[in-house]
């Protein structure tokens, strides 16, 4: 288990993050937020990348910065740039991640023979990275972060620059991963998680603003949700949250306290919820 | 409540202390893992190659100086550039290719590999500075000490090399080192007593700032492979 304890992160005068506390389990988490909400800070403290200003984080009762190796060596961290050598094919590549992390050559072998099959990247695996597209590259990463099997997935915007279907494949990847491990993936997109997150973790203010299931954020947002015709007025209480093709038209779909006038409360998804919580100004 | 907690015999308190001995080995033993050169530097061999032929090729123009005046400020100037150029190209390299971050987070600290890196950096540059004077000092007709220039040379590449790995260990910045030595041998070059001032300083003196250079950078690189768990604290940005 992965516990994160009153931490907060402090560049000079500037608090990236205050006072978070998680408590992670086998599961997806997804890390939800408009950017600059301090997304990255908290994954790279995850990460042991920075360290806390102040406050811990513990795996299993212990400090990851004192376990260091040992925690690395069951962490798997895909970061929002991937770097990689252009010059090396998708295997030499991962022979390279497998060696960093300490794993027999045997067993990477067969490692990365799984897990570029599981990707989808079997055909591509000795082309050359710079001739892979962004997706390719991307799935090479997500590979690079499972070579060794690891208790703790982290995916720092691991959707970035995937088409639709690579999207769909990816989601469904980490769904069929997320059964004995912890995956927590960060992101903005909040499609990439409705479906394959059982916790969603929220932050406003640099500070922690929920952390619960999609239906329950949902469930908070039920009967605050309307879709009203557009051109309708909107008054100063109402926030537009999206617009939408609807059967007599485009319909807008809004947020507010009080139901208005000739309009019906409609079921809220994830998307309304994000929207309506990160209203304009709201990081 | 009051029951007394037994205390553990002889024969168990000895087979709890050897047992914590062998635990703590094995850990120890897992942790002086070989790594393979081609890991060492994965992604940065052409650096390397094009470092190595670049320092060769400058040989050539070298070997037209050995007899002049410049000699002495030039051996100070360019014994550690070798050193300097692998250092910072692969650095560079790896600062582009955004690996980094990744890197840092693989089980293989960051600080073994930095440390092997800086080991062969170092055995090339050596051997680059024997052939060198070597070479020059054929060059010139015999008519240097080759001892004196072989002194000038490992004391100024020791020295770099310590000041390269104090920075590092202290944060003073990669640039540092560079732009210092590079100031300190165009004064050299640009004063016309340069020369003789170094040519006054005793061998003995040269291979003891040497020896002083290299017994600090031994320590720290030793240091470095011995305690791969300081990366953890060292290298996390903040």
């Amino acid at each position: 288990m992965l516990t994160v304890e009153h931490i907060t992160k402090q560049y000079g005068n500037f608090t990236a993050l205050e006072d978070i506390s998680l408590q992670f389990s086998a599961g997806v988490y997804g890390l939800l937020a408009p950017n600059g909400a301090g997304k990255t800070t908290l994954i790279k403290m995850l990460t042991t990348l920075l360290f806390p200003t102040s406050g811990q984080i513990l795996w299993e009762g212990e400090d990851i910065h004192a376990l260091d190796e040992e925690y690395r060596g069951l962490l798997g961290y895909l970061p929002q740039e991937f770097g990689y050598y252009p010059g090396y094919t998708p295997r030499q590549f991962l022979h390279y991640a497998a060696a960093l992390q300490c794993i027999p050559k045997k067993e990477a072998h067969r490692r990365i023979s799984e897990l570029l099959k599981l990707v989808g990247l079997s055909d591509a695996e000795h082309k050359k990275m710079r001739q892979l597209s962004g997706g390719m590259r991307q799935r090479v990463g997500i590979a690079q972060a499972m070579l060794n099997d690891p208790r703790l997935l982290i995916l720092d915007e691991p959707t970035a620059g995937l088409d639709p279907r690579e999207r769909v494949r990816f989601r469904n990847l980490i769904h069929s991963l997320a059964e004995d491990r912890i995956v927590i993936l960060s992101t903005h997109i909040v499609s990439d998680i409705e479906t394959i997150a059982g916790q969603i973790v929220m932050l406003r203010d640099h500070k922690l603003f929920c952390c619960d299931s999609p239906a329950g954020i949902c469930g908070k947002m039920k009967g605050r949700v309307f879709e009203v015709p557009a051109g309708t007025a909107l008054e100063e209480n109402q926030f537009l949250l999206s617009e939408r093709q609807g059967e007599q038209g485009t319909v807008l779909r809004i947020f507010c306290d009080t139901p208005p006038r000739g309009a019906g409360p409609v079921t809220p998804g994830l998307e309304d919820a994000f929207l309506a919580i990160y209203r304009e100004g709201q990081v | 409540m009051n029951e007394k907690i037994p205390m553990p015999t002889g024969a168990e308190r000895q087979a709890a202390i050897r047992r914590i001995v062998e635990l703590s080995g094995a850990k120890q033993r897992a942790k002086r893992r070989s790594v393979p050169l081609s890991v060492v530097f994965f992604g940065v061999e052409d650096c390397l190659f094009l470092t190595v032929l670049a320092a060769l090729l400058c040989l050539i123009p070298g070997a037209a100086v050995a007899r002049s005046a410049l000699l002495a400020p030039l051996l100070f100037l360019f014994s550690p550039a070798l050193y300097a150029a692998l250092y910072l190209l692969t650095a560079w390299k790896d600062a582009v290719s955004g690996i980094g971050e990744w890197r840092r987070t693989c089980r293989l600290s960051s600080w073994t590999l930095l440390a092997l890196r800086m080991l062969v950096f170092g055995g090339l540059a050596v051997a680059l500075c024997v052939s060198a004077n070597i070479l020059l000092w054929l060059a010139s007709g015999r008519s240097w000490s080759l001892a004196w220039m072989l002194g000038l040379s490992f004391s100024s590449l020791f020295l770099y090399a310590a000041l390269t790995l104090f920075c590092l260990k202290f944060r003073r910045g990669m640039v540092f080192p560079p732009v210092a030595w590079g100031l300190a041998g165009l004064v050299l070059a640009a004063c016309g007593w340069s020369e003789e001032l170094l040519l006054r300083v005793p061998v003995l003196v040269f291979f003891i700032l040497a020896t002083a250079g290299l017994a600090y950078c031994v320590l720290t690189l030793e240091r470095m492979l011995r305690y791969p768990d300081r990366g953890g604290r060292f290298y996390a940005y903040s």
